[in-house]
């Protein structure tokens, strides 16, 4: 057929001869610029903006409720974004809400993390007993869907910010000490541990010296798999109504509640989706170049 | 083979026996179930009813005990708020979910393997960045906000779906469209890149050298060999469409698991939540063993490295 | 090149296909349903009216069984199945039957069958829910046929007004056959309606019952479907696929307004709104527990302001604890008005003009509008000077913490609905100290003597008297802040006429298409 284009070219390999350091190759992909300059953009907004927000994100106005993004002052204010139901600036809330879902994909990527690390390298490294019940825990966990899981915690833990990261940690470990300890199985056998060994090196120094910065590298290939899957939990948490309560905003949260004023106030849902979505976007961006400079084995490696 | 299948079977034994646990400590973490029961119309009588009913006064470890037992023999407790078995609510349910996971399934398969092969075969091209921009859309999106958007949009300005509830097959397009979205996006990309690599192998340009025409070269060769990666996350996916489709069955009232877990939390129905959490498990677990042993079966290579694991 | 025009000519059925599928949905939906298709937001949760008094089971259940006593749109009493009744005694009801009347599997409806539906909701064993707004009651005798007799434990002058919303009548012999079980899957009654089907957490399905003894209702088929999320419920509302929806929350009003096969009615309130302070043990020297305090924080509240915002324009101001359609309800008090130069004066004579904190314990989607509410009223306290914060809570920890009296706020956020319609039943249950609601303890005595009082009035014209004496004084004392009406708004198609009753329940018997 003309026009057919099968290709028979060997992929292009991220193992060419780099000597430019990661983040500059990775900057130098188009799609690996797009998500920085995006990320950037929106950490300069949560971290930044969202302190000096235009209005105050609790100030109400009653008499001027659900009134669309406008240029135009309306009873001595402009709204760029509009407002909400009870006649809030959505721009700010919308500034607020970016950084409280940023500092809780934040938190719970380095938590989770450090804590799947611990398990995993402690687990790997020992064996014995307390690996065979931390690792039946680990499947078991792993073993119920994650968006049901938080909810089934959620409703043993509450509502709200600290619950929500706890939540989420608790759904997130497992993912990282199940690889950290297939790796550090790997290394225990390797040479240079065995050598260490030899020399009386405790165990501890071991795990720490040679261990952890060969495992490091692939924890934080999942580290960037984790934080776009943590946005779109809380978001989702939130939206359901079992995440952050009001009045603190989150962009979930006011989906969630504009759902019902979607009819007169497409705005408003509409708004924080986009933001979701290219908080997320940002991270996969990024991943996804990360992941290619970092090990190109894991190319093409999408959330699972 | 058969080494390999007592296992694996063993090892799901376990993993459910800890989901037991998992669900168990939840509950009870929480101190006194009944007492969040509570609403205008229920009162204390109705808590204590509970209380003694689901034997919550005895010691933590005669509890745990029972409750083994009683999720041994396929007994899931009552529901707080409706009085009805936990198992019989989750059968009505459970059907529904399967119909959603399936045509999400479905959606994904043709949408994403389609979106893949179109983009690994043109790679490079214009085509192909359309398709991983979509796909990368697909996975950034929330399901919830497309979901909501899909409604406006075809529910309500155009009228041509209905909007929510369990019905015929309109009423299954747009949630496994939004379900089986997001899993389309994530294997889309990983049919491109398997099917790259694949394509680059060398028996493929021996083929090709032989005189093959492309379309059987693709078809015949690269695809199949390309589809075990693929088929391993669709299978994974499965599973988590079985267990995990909350949020689209709550936008769109089907009447599945996912909803019936997610109102059993905000009505504090805790033996709904438990019984939906270990079904879940189950489920997933189920469709994670048969994708295992369809792998194993079929790629003898992975058998022998997975039971040295 | 033959592959080529396979394909074209698969892609062209595919479409046709796809364009008829459309077509003929669209199509569909243009002629006018005969089947009334209502949404609530919960499924009903058994058929059996003794095992559940939860608002979705009655409103299904009351199309399919009857109660003694029937209430129409204002609540007015109105012969059911009972023709009349009257106090022989002051502790015992008589009430004459309707004769002829059948269960829709035939069994005859009788006195006996009365009987044996009160002893059986009462029965302990059976754990029903609403016993105790019954447990007046110490028996039930059957007079012969067509007359049964009440006897209370104390003077109950309002037993009839209860008897209109409990006590729905069950069939005997469909019991004993079949086990109870079987009342729960496939309820059994004498209503207007009869059980046809029911789809778990989807739809129930009824049909008209053409020997019902107050005539064949207008419309034949009902389906009443469960639609849990609001925005769900009105876009099918707006897309035709039903033609009632019920509860419809405050934000969803505008769309129904502005489309033209929908229309917005909004039925009276039972449902009142309220910060309920918290009273308990508290100390002379806290700002509460001075009732000039408890008053000032009433004018601080625009409560015109957020009707016309949140709550978009439904709902009136009320000014003590009873609504206008509940008996004995004075209507000539008015709601503390908007005036925040009082309220600053008030706290300035009690010795608060710095203000003082106040923490409010609110909830989030249980109420209709109540997360906006509560903020809303938070904002406009702190106006004045009173420091208010909201903690959104789940409402299962909210009212277990009321119940045991250990609430860490100030104040909580609530809405008190009194489905019999008699205006001192809300403070006996909210406000009456030994209540197990109530947070005002040890209280006021005054107070609590005339909820007493009222309890035991002998007839409707002392109730009244009674009822105001305790508004006046609930004015001043101030145990809450009140706000307004709790809003009963549905949305229905155009062509639908029907009233929405203030119990809330779904009867259809009433309901019919206008032809347009």
């Amino acid at each position: 057929m003309a026009g057919s284009t099968l290709v028979f070219e060997a992929p292009r390999s991220a193992r060419s001869a780099g000597r430019a350091s990661p983040i500059l190759r990775l900057l130098r992909t188009p799609s690996g610029a797009v998500g920085a300059a995006l990320l950037g953009i929106l950490l300069v907004a949560g971290f930044g903006a969202s302190f000096a927000t235009p209005y105050d994100p609790a100030a109400q106005d009653l008499r001027n409720t659900v009134h669309p993004p406008s240029l135009v002052p309306v009873r001595g204010s402009v709204h760029l974004l509009g407002t909400d139901q009870l006649g809030r600036d959505i721009l700010s809330r919308l500034l607020v809400g970016l950084r409280i879902s940023l500092l809780v994909a934040l938190t719970v990527v380095p938590l989770s993390t450090a804590l799947g690390l611990a398990v995993g390298m402690v687990t790997g490294y020992r064996g014995g007993w307390l690996d065979v019940a931390l690792m039946r825990l680990v499947d078991a966990q792993l073993s119920i869907p994650t968006l049901l899981l938080a909810v089934a915690v959620v409703a043993v833990l509450g509502t709200g910010l600290p619950q929500i990261v706890a939540v989420l940690v608790i759904a997130g470990w497992p993912g990282y000490a199940r690889v950290v300890r297939a790796e550090v199985l790997a290394l225990r056998e390797r040479e240079f541990a065995a050598a260490a060994r030899a020399v009386g090196a405790s165990d501890i120094r071991i795990l720490a010296q040679h261990v952890l910065p060969n495992v490091l590298p692939t924890v934080l290939v999942l580290g960037t798999l984790h934080l776009p899957v943590v946005i779109i939990f809380e978001a989702a948490l939130s939206f359901l109504g079992l995440g952050i309560q009001p009045p603190t905003p989150s962009l979930g949260q006011m989906i969630g509640q504009a759902q019902d004023l979607v009819w007169q106030a497409w705005w408003m849902p509409t708004i924080p989706g986009v933001t979701i979505t290219l908080v997320v976007l940002a991270f996969n961006l990024l991943g996804d170049r990360m992941r290619d400079v970092l090990d190109p084995r894991l190319r093409g490696l999408g959330p699972v | 083979m058969s080494g390999y299948l007592v296992r694996r079977l063993a090892l799901s034994a376990t993993a459910m026996l800890g989901v037991i646990t998992i669900v168990f400590v939840l509950l009870h973490v929480s101190g006194d179930p009944a007492s969040l029961l509570v609403t205008q119309d229920a009162t204390r009588q109705d808590m204590e009813r509970i209380r003694q009913a689901y034997g919550l006064d005895r010691p933590l470890s005669v509890q745990y005990a029972r409750f083994i037992a009683r999720v041994a023999r396929g007994d899931l407790g009552y529901s707080y708020r409706q009085g009805l078995p936990v198992t019989e609510l989750i059968a009505d349910h459970l059907g529904a979910t399967f119909e959603l996971a399936l045509a999400s399934l479905a959606v994904a398969i043709l949408l994403g393997v389609a979106l893949g092969m179109a983009a690994a075969t043109r790679r490079g091209s214009g085509v192909d960045t359309a398709a991983m921009t979509v796909a990368l859309l697909g996975t950034s999106m929330p399901s919830f906000w497309l979901g909501l958007l899909l409604i406006i949009v075809f529910g309500v300005k155009l009228g041509w779906l209905p909007i929510s509830g369990y019905g015929g097959w309109d009423h299954l397009v747009m949630p496994a469209f939004v379900l089986g979205g997001f899993y389309a996006a994530q294997v889309s990309r990983l049919t491109r890149t398997s099917l790259l690599e694949v394509l680059a192998q060398d028996y493929i340009r021996t083929g090709r050298a032989k005189g093959l025409r492309d379309r059987v070269v693709l078809f015949k060769h690269a695809l199949r060999n390309a589809a075990l990666p693929v088929l391993t996350v669709l299978g994974l996916s499965f599973g988590q469409m079985l267990g995990g489709a909350l949020i689209v069955e709550s936008i769109f009232a089907w009447p599945g698991m996912g909803r019936l877990a997610v109102q059993a939390v905000l009505g504090r129905d805790f033996p709904v939540v438990q019984g939906a959490t270990i079904v879940g498990a189950a489920v997933f677990l189920a469709v994670n063993l048969t994708v295992d042993l369809v792998y194993g079966w079929v790629d003898p290579r992975l058998r022998s490295a997975a039971q040295r694991a | 090149m033959r592959r080529g025009r396979w394909r074209t000519i698969v892609a062209l059925y595919a479409a046709a296909a796809v364009v008829l599928a459309l077509g003929s949905g669209v199509a569909t939906q243009a002629q006018p349903p005969r089947v009334l298709v209502v949404a609530q937001s919960a499924d009903m949760a058994t058929g059996d009216p003794a095992k559940n008094t939860g608002l979705a089971t009655i409103a299904v259940l009351a199309n399919i069984y009857d109660t003694l006593v029937h209430r129409d749109a204002s609540l007015n009493l109105k012969p059911g199945l009972a023709l009349s009744w009257r106090a022989v005694d002051p502790t015992t009801w008589e009430f004459k039957l309707r004769k002829g009347v059948r269960f829709h599997d035939g069994e005859p409806f009788n006195a006996e069958t009365v009987k044996f539906s009160f002893d059986r909701m009462l029965d302990p064993k059976t754990r029903w829910p609403g016993a105790g707004a019954l447990q007046l009651i110490k028996a039930v005798t059957v007079v012969d046929d067509g007359t049964v007799r009440f006897t209370t434990s104390q003077p109950w002058p309002s037993m009839p007004r209860f008897l209109g919303y409990y006590g729905m009548i069950v069939p005997p012999g469909y019991l004993k056959q079949n086990g109870d079980d079987a009342l729960a899957r496939h309820p059994v009654g004498t209503g207007p309606y009869r059980f046809v089907r029911w789809v778990k957490d989807d739809r129930v399905e009824l049909e008209a019952n053409p020997d019902y003894w107050g005539g064949r209702p207008k419309i034949s088929r009902v389906v009443i479907r469960v639609i849990p999320t609001d925005a769900a419920r009105v876009a099918e509302l707006l897309a035709g696929s039903v033609q009632l929806a019920n509860l419809v929350p405050p934000e969803l009003f505008g769309a129904l307004k502005t489309s033209s096969k929908t229309k917005l009615v909004v039925g009276k309130s039972l449902s009142v709104f309220f910060v309920i302070y918290n009273l308990v043990n508290i100390a002379k020297d806290k700002p509460l527990a001075d009732p000039r305090v408890r008053q000032a924080l009433n004018y601080a509240i625009d409560r015109q302001a957020i009707l016309a915002s949140v709550m978009h324009n439904v709902g009136t101001p009320v000014a003590t604890f009873c609504t206008a359609v509940m008996t004995g309800c004075d209507t000539s008090i008015p709601p503390f008005r908007y005036d925040p130069g009082r309220a600053r004066a008030l706290l300035r004579e009690a010795g608060y003009a710095d203000g003082f904190d106040f923490s409010i314990s609110g909830t989030s989607g249980t109420y209709p509008g109540d997360r906006d509410i509560t903020l809303a009223v938070a904002d406009q306290l702190n106006r004045i000077g009173v420091r208010a914060r909201v903690h959104v809570t789940e409402v299962g920890v909210q009212l277990r913490a009321v119940l045991d009296r250990k609430l860490p706020e100030d104040g909580w956020f609530t809405r008190f609905t009194d489905f019999f319609g008699i205006s001192t039943i809300i403070p006996l249950r909210a406000f009456y100290s030994p209540g197990e609601w109530s947070q005002w303890r040890p209280g006021y005595a005054p107070f609590n003597q005339l909820v007493e009082a009222a309890q035991a009035a002998p007839d409707e014209a002392k109730l009244r008297e009674v009822s105001r004496r305790l508004q006046l004084m609930y004015k001043e004392q101030a145990p809450a802040i009140t706000l307004f009406t709790a809003p009963n708004a549905n949305g229905m198609s155009r062509d639908l006429e029907w009233t929405p009753r203030p119990d809330l329940e779904l009867t259809m018997f009433d309901a019919s298409w206008n032809r347009r």
